[in-house]
């Protein structure tokens, strides 16, 4: 391929100067309404090195009891993101406008996007109102949040796959099963697969944050430290999080390595 | 077996028609090639002939040798893009032909019937795609994979194949074994109708012309009756 040379155009920024400094304003009487230029909050900024200090040196005692819950968080960021591929894949398929017509397309497409705007931890909160705390309403939390998201995904995949692909099948009149079965889905997959772990990613993350409204995992702790003012034990916490985000992110970009040409 | 498009009327968006009253017959055993400028609706009409997009007004029937319309006609429908599933076998592609008469939750499952596996190695051995069977479809060449929708259509029984600008991004050399195909399969009574804006394509590979303009069929004839240089007159 031959590139033609053409002249390089002034970066200009997308957008105007009077635009950026009137978000520079409006930024800023923001902060100072929020009080971040008061004198007394300013002082106390001056806490910080002290409450670094205060995190030093980690805890080693509660280790073991940080790793349990978040393998459990782990867990329930695994449970939830299979259970949220589960109903996507079909809700996803009855939301596709190549196979099915706006009567069906466009309530359900309403529907997951309304669930979507739940986020994972007021869902949860609704599910430790209806079955008790513990990792089940995190589990449930989570799955109904991410179905919302990754049917979202999901059916702009499915609805990005080639049509004439898809017409010339139709032509055979094989049905819409055999459609979904032998056209959609294959030619999404690589995508499906993507999508779904990007998911479990994101969930690890999210569900960390689950034990904040009594929903199992870590949140539980790291709340619990820093009511009662244990630094020590909260850098250890962080740290038991820090470790486990990185290796579920790489154990999921060596299945995306392993499964997904480039 | 013929297909006939009786005064068709289609437009996208009303009350922009497309087709305006288009009149022809695609038969079983022959060639027709469909002749038109970019934009002229070449597409639009095989897809209504195909059965994706309903007239507007008009007629499409599809009758057998008798005269008797038949309810399911044999149709295979080529698009521009070849239309094969990129990410499955070959295979898998041709067995999609056999799905229409083997409904059910075995196919859905990925198992055919013994006697369709053997069938569709029959006709890929006759296409010259022997032994390819297991490569993916997004990893072959056009030539392959256009033969790899040929034997979809053919698994599929189609008596008539409809193909959009089957041969336009072809080699030439590629184009007169792919058309060699084609003509071997007519002598079998399968019958093509194939879009082109090559009107060289026409004497030589073609039993009959229809020319496409200003949404109808300007001339139809025998393609031995004409010469490109009629044909790019009426253009
Ligand atoms: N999906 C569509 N929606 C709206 N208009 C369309 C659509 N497809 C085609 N058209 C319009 O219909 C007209 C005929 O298009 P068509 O694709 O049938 O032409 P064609 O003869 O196949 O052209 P080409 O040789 O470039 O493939 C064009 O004006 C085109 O803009
Ligand atoms: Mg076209």
């Amino acid at each position: 391929m031959t590139t033609t040379p053409h002249p390089v155009r002034g970066q200009r920024p997308p957008v105007g100067l009077a635009v950026q400094l009137a978000i520079a304003v409006v930024t800023l009487s923001l902060l100072i309404r929020f009080g971040a230029f008061d004198p007394a909050v300013v002082a106390r900024f001056g806490n910080l090195p002290a409450f670094v200090a205060g995190m030093l040196p980690p805890d080693p005692r509660p280790l073991p009891t940080l790793v349990m819950s978040m393998i459990e968080t782990v867990m329930i960021a695994f449970a939830g993101t299979s259970i949220a591929v589960a109903l996507s894949v079909p809700l996803a398929l009855l939301s596709t406008r190549s196979l099915f017509g706006d009567a069906v397309t466009v309530p359900l497409r309403f529907v997951l996007s309304v669930i979507r705007t739940v986020p994972s931890i007021i869902w949860a909160l609704i599910f430790v109102v209806t079955v008790g705390f513990g990792p089940l309403a995190g589990v449930l939390g989570t799955a109904m949040y991410s179905t919302g998201y990754l049917s979202k995904l999901l059916y702009e995949a499915f609805d990005a796959v080639d049509r004439e692909v898809l017409e010339a099948i139709r032509v055979m009149r094989v049905g819409k099963l055999a459609e979904m079965r032998y056209v959609v889905l294959p030619e999404a997959a690589n995508y499906v697969l993507s999508q779904s772990l990007f998911m479990f990613e994101y969930n690890v993350r999210a569900s960390a944050i689950l034990g904040l409204v009594g929903a199992g995992g870590i949140g539980f702790y790291i709340l619990a430290y820093v009511q009662v003012l244990d630094y020590r034990s909260l850098s250890t916490a962080l740290i038991v999080l820090l470790a486990f985000v990185l290796a579920v992110d790489f154990v999921s970009s060596r299945v995306r390595k392993r499964f997904l040409p480039d | 077996m013929q297909l006939k498009l009786e005064g068709v009327w289609f437009g996208y968006r009303n009350p922009v028609m497309v087709l305006r009253g288009v009149d022809v017959v695609f038969r079983s055993g022959e060639v027709t090639m469909v002749l038109g400028r970019s934009g002229s609706g070449k597409t639009t009409l095989l897809k209504v002939a195909a059965g994706l997009l309903r007239p507007s007004r008009g007629r499409v029937i599809a009758v057998d040798d008798s005269g008797e319309p038949l309810s399911r006609p044999k149709i295979g429908y080529i698009p521009q893009g070849i239309g094969v599933v990129g990410n499955m076998t070959v295979m898998e592609n041709v067995l999609l032909g056999a799905l229409d008469r083997n409904r059910g939750l075995g196919t859905l499952l990925g198992r055919f019937p013994r006697e369709e596996v053997e069938r569709a190695e029959e006709i890929l051995e006759q296409l010259g795609l022997g032994g390819m069977e297991n490569e993916l479809v997004r990893e072959l060449s056009g030539g392959q994979r256009q033969r790899v929708a040929i034997a979809r259509s053919l698994m599929h029984g189609a008596e008539l194949v409809l193909a959009d600008e089957f041969v336009s991004q072809l080699d030439p050399l590629t184009t007169i074994e792919v058309l060699e195909l084609i003509r071997s399969l007519k002598a079998r009574g399968i019958g093509f109708a194939i879009t082109t804006h090559d009107v060289h394509l026409v004497p030589r590979y073609g039993d009959k012309v229809a020319v496409l303009k200003d949404g109808k069929i300007v001339m139809e004839r025998l393609a031995s009756m004409t010469s490109p240089e009629e044909l790019v007159e009426a253009l």
